[in-house]
């Protein structure tokens, strides 16, 4: 055979190849492109969210620390879904463009100081709705050796609360007339490292310390009962 | 006989060859490169818009030219969604009226918390839809590239 009919040949066989694989490449493409949109509208909107908290705790006169209650997350979220439906160019009644993307959209977390707010799809007698669920704390409940239960309210940074129940009674833990406060719940809270004087002696006992709550427990028990 | 005709054959497969998948090629990749200039000019002059709070006519033109630079035409659409406390619903205002406002030369001003939104299509065929559409006819209506951002308006200047 002549060379021109091993070129054809060979043409024929690399050109359903090539079709392949540019169609593939073209694909991949579109699909970056979409990726990238999807990502900067969300980007976006979530900024928008943020944004949005912060507006209003100046607004509020809280300037940096802004204790998020659930209006100001339902704001957040609000502003959230309405920058979405900008970016898709659809009317923007909160509640329309909410049903519409919830479908897509598992859950929003709003991340606090002190705990989470989850908003997310939830079943009601009215069918499903997104709904913003009460703010889940970072909490944790240690037993002490003898059961006592003892709560600790961990924060974002090293502040620390750990709640003592009812009927324990806390030396050091005073009402307002600074008798022993033998009923309500014993809060005791500070950063963590601080130094605690749980008998009012004026001499530091103990050092407020998540990790070494057993410690903290032991030493109560030996001392307090 | 039948050397001739696999000379043709060969002549017309090594024209495709060597002068139109190249072509194709390049012009793929500039349509590709079109829309990456597209996309940042767009969100430029959305996030612009939407941390200083008015469209001034030098911005505006700047966008388009930056666009146009592209060597393609396009169909650019805005809207600005105010919100109207009077009857509680957002009102839109679309490319004519801000159109207007940046050709008699002024500012056009938007409000903190409105909604700006920006639509960009090219409205020629490209060259390499064109080239596309001798090998394979295509849709005449389609675009490829079409650029769409907005967001909410966070800080407003006073400084007019």
């Amino acid at each position: 055979m002549k060379i021109q009919h091993w070129a054809i040949i060979f043409i024929f066989i690399m050109i359903p190849l090539s079709i392949v694989c540019r169609n593939k490449i073209s694909k991949k493409n579109l699909n970056l492109r979409e990726e990238t949109r999807y990502n900067n509208i969300v980007d976006n909107a979530t900024y928008d969210a943020v944004n949005q908290i912060i507006e209003v705790s100046e607004e509020l006169g809280y300037g940096k620390n802004v204790p998020i209650t659930e209006n100001i997350a339902n704001a957040a979220i609000d502003r959230f879904f309405a920058s979405l439906s900008v970016n898709f160019n659809l009317p923007m009644e909160s509640k329309t463009a909410k049903e519409y993307f919830a479908q897509y959209i598992p859950a929003i977390v709003i991340v606090g100081y002190d705990g989470l707010y989850v908003c997310s799809q939830e079943y009601t007698s009215e069918g499903y709705s997104f709904k913003l669920k009460p703010k889940i704390p970072y909490a944790y409940t240690y037993y002490c050796s003898d059961g006592t239960p003892v709560m600790i309210h961990f924060t974002l940074d090293n502040y620390v609360s750990v709640y003592f129940p009812n009927d324990t009674f806390l030396v050091g833990a005073t009402d307002e007339e600074g008798n022993p406060d033998m009923d309500g719940t014993h809060i005791l809270s500070g950063y963590v490292g601080n130094l605690l004087d749980l008998d009012m002696d004026g001499v530091d006992d103990y050092v407020l310390d998540p990790y070494g709550i057993s410690a903290l427990s032991r030493s109560r028990k030996t001392k307090l009962y | 006989m039948e050397d001739s005709l696999s000379i043709v054959f060969a002549i017309i497969i090594s024209l495709i060859l060597i002068f139109f998948v190249p072509l194709l090629d390049t012009w793929e990749m500039q349509d590709n490169l079109s829309y990456v200039v597209t996309y940042s000019a767009v969100t430029d002059f959305v996030d612009t818009v939407r941390n200083t709070g008015y469209i001034s006519p030098d911005n505006y033109h700047t966008f388009l030219s930056t666009i146009l630079a592209t060597g393609n035409t396009y169909d650019v659409t805005m809207e600005h969604r105010e919100f109207n406390e009077d009857i509680a619903t957002y009102l839109n205002t679309y490319t004519n009226t801000i159109e207007e406002t940046l050709d008699r030369g002024e500012n056009y001003k938007l409000d903190k918390y409105d909604y700006f939104y920006v639509t960009v299509k090219n409205t020629n065929r490209t060259q390499a839809s064109m080239l596309n559409s001798f090998f394979a006819p295509e849709d005449q209506s389609n675009f490829k590239i079409g650029v769409s951002y907005g967001g909410v308006v966070w800080s407003v200047r006073d400084e007019f």
